[in-house]
């Protein structure tokens, strides 16, 4: 029949598309490191010897590796939050907030008394961090659901006056004594241990790994996830299906917020062992970059997050042996997350949700 | 002219023509296939020729041959899917017909887009007003025109303009009002003078009283018949047929795409539109056996039930219906009539004003989808792709949308995954659904099995009443005649089934008794034996039957 | 006082930029990265060539570029708008540090413009006391006081400024009357970036006479809280950046003179107020319709 004749073309046509698919990424990251190729050349860099430098930073050595590792972690984490927001069509652009959020709550809970005790104190910095973002993930959801107020505008005003919040305690309330606008360094306690000898490679690590696992099984495997990815699938069929769709907002706002709160936690108990301003240089936005681009699946927020981060490390040792800026890792990023949304014309990759953000 | 000069005027000629052949009124000097005297009948504003529109498969206009005659109002009859509004929206430049040619004022025209439509003098006013509501009604009518003060807004001579017209026709608006706060009938005034507000002589009304009271009806009638008086010439789509009646100069009706036939309206009567839209001779098809059940115990009842629509309008009039175990009742009628807001009411999606539904016994007025379904009712909804299934799920996990919250599919905190793969499996082979792979998502299978998922989930739960609404709309025959056999197995098993379909043959085929809803309410209810095509044409157009009166 | 109103000039002139783009449906969270933009390119227009109006045009034409790219993805593709305008950001941010130390160097001594002076107003400024505080500043200010009653003429009493408003509120409505959704889309998405090069210049050209990384400091964001702040209303868009300017002001002089007064507090006004008035109108939001949403012609 007619009919079939042409399903059966259409079904040969997204076979060969999805072929095709899967190799837009590497395209589209090859575009941009092609444009960033020109721009070195055009001061007088060598790019095959730049990247050449940014691979082997990256990769090349423990050290390297170990650094990439301790990059990825933050990465990861608030990226796997914003993909769990955004599997449920909540726009979570208030992660920075959430993640500073957490750093202050670890800070607070590894000079506090527990956080003196072994092995304790460290799990409590880490899951009063994981509280604290939670908590202020859920004001954009909580105001959502019984207001109906979007939650872009919130999340992002939330970013500055968190911002501000930890400025005034970091000059004031917490400040550590001196002249810097730190907090008090945690007690050895909470800070996460190195887990490979002469690196800075700390266990936050592992614990990215985890959350990781953790967010695939919660989405696959557990009723509430279903109705998380229901809900942002098709809202009008999850709430025939009887679905709870503010608890699924609710739900999905405080993880994600945790997890960037884990990642605010993880700065202070892994890298720098007090809160000071600038902890973050902006995880918390590139990480919706990072959840786009791996799908919002845990597995392809991992991998982005990793090449996000190694492109980071790799450039800060571009700088140091050849004194390229080390702008040039945003600069990259940018241009690969151009060139893939880009790319999706040609491929109609589903990167984006169609009809609509809000 | 010296021989440069005609150069010049060569080439700039070439470029003009090039650019004009993107223009409307192109002149056709060496057309051969122009008819002699229809193009150049000075009476004729528009004529539409041959006029083939397909989407993929479906052909949604046939050949049509339609003409609007200078001062007259036509007026375009037909069901759903009659092609309309597709024929219209040509008209105005928003579809480009795959064939056929279209005249106006005698020169043929290739409407390009909207904006050229409303450049030769035709204009539209749509279903579902195209407004914005926190601007001015005079903001809404003048976006996108160009002013007599350059760049500026001339707002004062915008309402003298909208006031005269306003005054012209009898179409009563504040050009100073807040869109968001008028009602829809002066809602569709603005829209009204929104349309002829470009000097134009040709409006099209896409079923335009649908949202309106019967004084805003009467109203808009009277500002109609005042249009052409004053040279306006319209064109009216309509499904009810005491508008057309009642208003129009001549009417064509359209069936599957096709022109049945033209006639003046004076020349017709409603029976006979109602026969040319509905287009059956009605042959008593036996080849399905009538229910045996002589029971008549009620399973779903209706009671006086109103409620609104998305717009806020009410849409549900008083209905009231009763459903038997072990029948297929089969409500018939032209979409837009309340089908979509009588089936939510039912299954729980929608809230009604006031009323009563009683299911087996029990009250489901405001009680959650959730728990109607677990007092027995089954819903395949019009919509699959966007209610009944989420797309982009396996089929186990649209198989159990409806019980993947309790045992055996999941426990406290996990799903079962295994159960559910169990489930699928099962159902794959009970209802022979062809499938991609378990784990591909269900985007990738066919409308006919879809549609099995949906029912196989809903029929699984051995309801007592099951609700279907265009059921085999989309479907191939083998397909629909799949589904009609698991309707009829099911109302053998006692179940109380409710077709609500736009496809009158599918309701004279297997429904033990047969209704009809016309604006928000159940105007007749018969046995299949008695039915009357004729009488249920007229009845879907919204003509009283005797009997009810 | 002074000084407040040096320090709200550039958001003003953001998100004044914003507005417009946000009228017509595009919601720009690059802002910043268009801002940091506008600085560099200020900067090095005048570093090479000695002249403002060089530096001004180069400050324009970074961003303008940045928003045709804003508007490709956004417009044209489609794409999700908040990543694009992400993706906008960290490209303003990294382009501009990258191609500064490209250009320089690593420097010790920082290259440096002569800032553009204030202008003195003849007869006004000689008003005793308020003259000389009020009437001499550097033409931007004077520009951006200018372009508030311009752009709200613009938006509400040009056809182009309704044709705007309408493609924001329902682009369908305006497709359905010939305006060109996607061209006014553009347009409206580049006069912000116009604008917003203008802002990012203000820190280069007059705020500090040297370009630095990161020298816009989080304003940009600043300018979509503005926005939101002055409910996409021009005069209640420049009250916000004023109210910005000030509390900032304040809190800088607070700062020098040593009070522990949390000032952080009063900064955080103009991010509260939005958020409270968003949800206490929680039945009918003002901002456009359609904002965000992609348009495509044709869809049911």
């Amino acid at each position: 029949m007619r009919g079939s004749n042409s399903l059966k073309m259409k079904v040969e046509l997204q076979k060969k598309r999805l072929k095709l698919l899967s190799f837009a990424p590497y395209m589209s990251a090859g575009f941009a490191f092609l444009i960033g190729a020109i721009i070195l050349s055009f001061s007088g860099v060598d790019p095959v010897v730049a990247y050449g430098v940014m691979l082997k930073g990256a990769f090349g050595s423990i050290r390297g590796i170990a650094d990439t590792l301790v990059k990825t972690t933050p990465l990861l984490l608030t990226g796997l939050g914003v993909a769990l927001a955004f599997k449920c069509r909540i726009w979570n652009i208030g992660a920075e907030g959430q993640l500073y959020m957490g750093a202050l709550g670890a800070a607070l809970a590894g000079i506090s008394v527990i956080g003196a005790v072994p092995i304790v104190g460290v799990t409590f910095a880490l899951i009063i961090g994981f509280i604290f973002g939670a908590s202020i993930g859920l004001v954009p959801a909580v105001l959502k659901v019984k207001l109906g107020v979007n939650e872009i505008i919130v999340t992002v005003l939330l970013n500055f006056i968190v911002l501000l919040f930890i400025t005034y305690l970091l000059h004031g309330p917490i400040k550590a004594p001196g002249f810097n606008p730190y907090s008090p360094e945690i007690f050895p306690q909470s800070q996460l241990p190195i887990i490979l000898p002469h690196t800075r490679l700390h266990a936050g690590i592992i614990i990215a790994a985890l959350a990781t696992i953790a967010t695939y099984l919660l989405l696959s495997k557990t009723k509430i996830g279903f109705e998380i990815k229901s809900v942002g699938a098709n809202l009008k069929a999850a709430r025939y299906a009887g679905m709870n769709v503010s608890k699924s907002i609710l739900v999905v706002m405080g993880i994600s917020g945790g997890l960037a709160g884990l990642a605010g936690a993880v700065l202070v108990t892994g890298v720098q062992r007090y809160l000071i301003e600038g902890i973050s240089p902006g995880y918390g936005f590139i990480a919706v970059i990072v959840a786009l681009l791996g799908r919002q699946h845990p597995i392809g927020v991992s991998i982005v997050a990793f090449f996000f981060a190694a492109l980071i490390s790799g450039s800060e040792v571009m700088y140091r042996t050849l004194g390229i800026p080390s702008s040039f890792a945003p600069t990259l990023q940018a241009l690969v997350l151009i060139f893939v949304l880009i790319g999706e014309l040609f491929t109609r990759l589903p990167v984006t949700k169609r009809g609509g953000v809000i | 002219m010296n021989h440069e000069t005609s150069e010049i005027s060569n080439i700039t000629t070439k470029y003009f023509r090039k650019f004009k052949r993107d223009n409307a009124l192109e002149q056709v000097d060496h057309q051969t296939d122009t008819p002699s005297s229809i193009e150049h009948d000075g009476d004729r504003l528009v004529i539409m020729k041959g006029i083939s529109c397909r989407f993929g498969e479906l052909m949604a206009n046939d050949n049509v041959n339609f003409d609007l005659m200078k001062g007259e109002i036509h007026a375009l009859l037909g069901e759903n899917g009659a092609g309309k509004t597709t024929l219209m929206s040509i008209l105005y430049g928003m579809y480009q017909p795959t064939s056929g040619n279209i005249y106006v004022r005698g020169n043929r025209v290739a409407i390009k887009s909207p904006l050229h439509a409303i450049d030769l003098g035709i204009s539209m006013v749509h279903q579902h007003f195209l407004l914005t509501p926190p601007h001015t009604v005079s903001e809404n009518i003048i976006v996108g025109l160009k002013t007599n003060r350059r760049i500026f807004l001339d707002i004062q001579n915008a309402e003298k303009k909208i006031l005269s017209l306003s005054n012209k026709y009898g179409l009563e608006v504040d050009p100073n009002a807040i869109v968001g706060n008028l009602s829809v009938g002066e809602q569709q005034r603005v829209e009204i003078i929104k349309a002829l507000y470009r000097d134009v002589d040709v409006l099209i009304l896409d079923e335009p009283t649908g949202m309106l009271t019967p004084k805003e009806e009467e109203a808009l009638f009277v500002v109609l018949k005042s249009m052409v008086n004053q040279g306006l010439s319209i064109i009216f789509i309509t499904h009810k047929l005491r508008e057309v009646m009642e208003v129009s100069d001549r009417v064509t009706v359209l069936r599957n795409g096709n022109v049945i036939g033209t006639v003046k309206t004076t020349d017709t009567s409603e029976t006979e539109l109602a026969r040319m839209m509905i287009g059956r001779s009605f042959v008593n098809q036996t080849s399905i056996e009538s229910s045996t059940n002589n029971q008549s115990d009620t399973i779903l009842e209706l009671t006086n039930v109103y409620a609104v629509n998305n717009s806020n309008v009410l849409f549900i009039k008083d209905l009231s219906l009763e459903l038997h175990k072990g029948e297929i009742l089969g409500i018939a009628g032209v979409d837009g009539n309340g089908q979509s807001e009588l089936a939510e009411l039912i299954a729980g999606l929608r809230k009604m004003r006031s009323g009563q539904i009683i299911m087996d016994s029990k009250p489901i007025e405001n009680i959650s989808p959730k728990h109607i379904r677990e007092w027995g009712l089954a819903y395949v909804p019009e919509d699959r792709l966007h209610t009944g299934l989420i797309l982009e799920y396996t089929i186990a996990e649209n198989l159990v949308l409806d019980r993947w919250y309790a045992e055996p599919y999941s426990g406290k905190l996990f799903l079962k995954k295994y159960e559910m793969k169990e489930f699928a499996e099962k159902m794959i082979s009970d209802f022979d659904i062809k499938i991609t792979g378990l784990s591909a998502p269900v985007r990738s299978m066919s409308g006919g099995n879809l549609q099995k998922i949906v029912l196989a989930r809903e029929l699984s739960r051995n309801p007592k009443v099951l609700v279907v609404h265009n059921p085999t709309r989309g479907l191939d025959i083998g397909a629909t005649e799949y589904v009609h056999r698991q309707l009829i197995k099911q109302r053998d098993n006692g179940v109380g089934v409710l077709l609500l379909s736009l496809d009158l043959d599918e309701i004279l085929s297997i429904s033990d008794r047969i209704g009809v809803i016309y604006e928000g309410k159940i105007v007749t209810i018969v046995e299949r034996e008695k039915a009357d095509v004729d009488q249920l044409g007229l009845l879907m157009g919204g003509k009283v039957a005797e009997s009810n009166l | 006082m002074v000084s407040g109103i040096r320090l709200s000039t550039p958001v003003v002139f953001a998100a004044l930029g914003e507005t417009i783009a946000e009228r017509a449906g595009v919601l720009n969270l690059g802002l910043e990265g268009m801002m940091l933009m506008g600085a560099f390119g200020g900067f090095i227009g005048t570093y090479f060539t000695g002249n403002v109006f060089v530096g001004l045009l180069l400050a324009i034409f970074g961003p303008a570029l940045m928003a045709v790219l804003m508007a490709f993805m956004s417009v044209t593709l489609r794409t999700n708008q908040l990543v694009a305008g992400l993706a906008i950001w960290l490209l303003g941010v990294g382009l501009t540090a990258l191609l500064f130390r490209l250009t320089f160097g690593v420097v010790t001594i920082a290259p440096k413009i002569n800032e553009v002076p204030g202008i003195d107003i003849p007869f006004l400024s000689h008003i005793p006391i308020i003259g000389s505080a009020i009437f001499r500043y550097d033409p931007f200010v004077y520009l951006a006081f200018l372009l508030v009653p311009l752009i709200h003429i613009f938006l509400f009493k040009t056809s182009l400024g309704l044709k705007i408003r309408t493609v924001g509120e329902n682009p369908r409505q305006a497709d359905a009357l010939g305006v060109n959704v996607y061209k006014i889309r553009y347009l409206a998405v580049i006069i912000g970036g116009v604008l917003a090069g203008l802002a990012g210049s203000y820190f280069a050209l007059v705020t500090t006479g040297y370009f630095l990384e990161n020298i816009t400091a989080g304003q940009g964001w600043i300018a979509l809280a503005v926005v939101i702040f002055g409910r996409w209303k021009p005069f209640y868009v420049l009250l916000g950046g004023l109210t910005f300017g000030f509390v900032d002001a304040f809190q800088l002089g607070l700062q020098a003179v040593g009070t522990a007064v949390p000032s952080q507090f009063l900064l955080m006004l103009p991010y509260l107020i939005p958020i409270a008035i968003l949800a206490g109108m929680y039945k009918k939001t003002a901002a456009p319709a359609a904002l965000a949403i992609p348009y495509k012609r044709g869809e049911r």
